[in-house]
């Protein structure tokens, strides 16, 4: 279940490569833009989020009265806005139909793109750092045309766990479904009904989130496997799987050590980054906006927009960085892990 | 890498390229601005934004890619005299042509737009886009730019007089918009108002 893995000398390298590797940051770049920042399928970001909060105050502030409101809305309409929603009524279905395939056509490029653009990033990165493992030279044509070649075998790969993943959802579906039928077959015992539906409930969820983990790792190993070995999308799910249980606690371990890099240093970054910029940026903008927005001038939005966008790029260029250092342990974690089965 | 286009021939390139999609979207703006009722504004946004979609779409998706691997480039670049060749200075292929125009694109745009900075810096001229796709842009004809340049003068000239005259259908038509545009002001200030008051 655990091999015996050089922790403290992964981290070392990998932050070597990170420093002398610049080129590889562009690959990080793309990954933390489009989502594949966590080495494979396990993504963790360096900031958090405050979002919970923000939509319960805003549940808080909708209005329940829709009734008055839509008379209030019918008062306040005149006669511009009467035309344009007896315009909207008269527009033929076919329009709609019409302007719905459009959607879904800028939906569609989207997304290929995306997959194109995600998988290119994963390939040329995982490349990128074995090469520089090894102390070659790496740039961006010669990690890139490699990458190129891998696009379709990583995007197979991604398709088989999603398959495997919606087959997780359904034995999932298909366990609630038992467990509801338990809840009506038992119902001439609430006591005993609870226990069971219970237990066998939390039973189902951690089953679910052990598969979970399985497939991240799974995912890790074999987007390495794809790209460094050759291997074929469904040889690399195998090959990838029994990596997986014969080192299931060591890429725990791994894992829990990138999140743990991954949280504190982007906690201390966005910190840092907030008194460079944020604190200034406050202290001199306070006294303007504290008497209303009398005192803004076009200046100071654009002096403020900038600044924002200083900190959000640099923090993102923070995230990039990130997704180098973690594919980078991830690479030099499973380097071990094949030496260690090959002895 | 032989004959790398210099700076000017590209700038010339991306401004005419630059300048025909300003003057694609002015054209349907100026369409737009003739309308003199609220409903015919909303029936011919309606259609421009399908059709900017599909036609986008096949621009962008299709043809674009179509003009670099069989000319060279797109209008911009073919009128200039420049084009984009593989490093092996052959034409690029359909796909990589899109790859380099998707992929690269977007690569080269995502930090501060430091890809196409880039080919200030590279000794190449090459931008990240280039670098990613394994292609630079060749210069084919010295004197293109002086034909980039009159063409690109041509082209501004055509987009000032559209946007005058879309400025001049807009003004003859102001009472449409204000009107609708205090309309929507009000509904959103008297909306703000009663959820403040909470009545």
């Amino acid at each position: 279940m655990a091999v015996s893995i050089d922790y403290g000398g992964i981290i070392k390298r990998s932050w070597f490569l990170v420093h002398k590797y610049k080129w590889l940051w562009v690959y990080g770049l793309v990954l933390a833009a489009f989502g594949g920042g966590g080495g494979s399928g396990s993504s963790s970001s360096s900031g958090g989020s405050s979002s919970n909060s923000t939509n319960s105050n805003f549940i808080k502030n909708i209005p329940t009265d829709t009734k008055g409101l839509e008379q209030k809305g019918q008062q306040v309409l005149g006669d511009a806005t009467t035309a344009i929603s007896q315009w909207a009524a008269h527009v033929s279905p076919g329009v709609w139909i019409l302007l719905g395939l459009a959607v879904i056509l800028l939906i569609i490029v989207g997304v290929a793109i995306s997959i194109v653009i995600v998988n290119w990033a994963k390939a040329g990165l995982i490349y990128g750092l074995h090469e520089a493992d090894q102390d070659k030279d790496v740039n961006l044509p010669s990690t890139s045309s490699q990458a190129m070649g891998k696009i379709k075998p990583l995007f197979k790969f991604s398709l088989i766990q999603f398959g495997l993943f919606m087959l997780l959802l359904s034995g999932l579906g298909l366990g609630s479904g038992v467990l509801a039928v338990l809840w009506f077959i038992l119902s001439f015992s609430k006591i005993v009904a609870i226990i069971l539906v219970a237990l066998l409930g939390i039973a189902l969820v951690i089953a679910f989130i052990i598969f979970m983990v399985i497939f991240s790792m799974v995912g890790i190993y074999a987007d390495r496997l794809i790209v460094l070995h050759g291997y074929s999308s469904w040889l690399a799910w195998k090959k990838s799987f029994s990596l997986t249980k014969k080192s299931f606690l060591s890429i725990v371990v791994m894992g829990i050590i990138n999140s743990i890099v991954g949280c504190v240093s982007g906690c201390l970054f966005t910190l840092a980054l907030g008194i460079v910029l944020a604190i200034p940026g406050l202290i001199l903008l306070m006294p303007i906006f504290s008497k209303g927005l009398a005192g803004v001038t076009p200046g100071i939005v654009v002096g403020s927009g900038i600044i924002i966008f200083i900190f959000v790029q640099f923090n993102f260029l923070f995230r990039a960085l990130f997704v180098v250092f973690n594919y980078s342990n991830w690479n030099l974690f499973m380097d071990q892990a094949l030496k260690e089965e090959q002895l | 890498m032989k004959d790398v286009s210099p700076n000017l021939h590209r700038f010339i390139a991306f401004l005419i390229d630059l300048f025909i999609k300003l003057g694609i979207t002015l054209g349907w703006v100026m369409y737009i601005s003739k309308s003199n009722t609220i409903e015919q504004f909303m029936s011919l946004l309606l259609w421009i934004i399908i059709f900017s979609i599909f036609s986008g779409f096949l621009i962008e998706a299709i043809i674009t890619p179509l003009l670099i691997s069989e000319f060279g480039g797109s209008l911009g670049k073919i009128i200039t005299g420049i084009e984009i060749v593989s490093t092996a200075s052959k034409r690029l292929s359909f796909w990589k042509a899109v790859f380099r125009n998707y992929v690269g694109y977007v690569i080269s745009g995502i930090f501060l737009w430091l890809g196409f900075i880039w080919i200030f810096i590279d000794k190449d001229h090459r931008g990240w886009h280039d670098l990613a796709s394994d292609t630079y842009v060749r210069l084919v004809r010295k004197s293109g730019w002086i034909i980039g340049l009159l063409s690109l003068i041509v082209i501004m000239f055509v987009n000032i007089f559209m946007l005058s005259l879309t400025i001049q259908n807009f003004s003859s038509n102001k009472q449409i918009y204000t009107d609708l545009f205090e309309e929507v002001s009000t509904s959103i200030q008297q909306s703000l108002k009663s959820t403040k008051t909470g009545t």
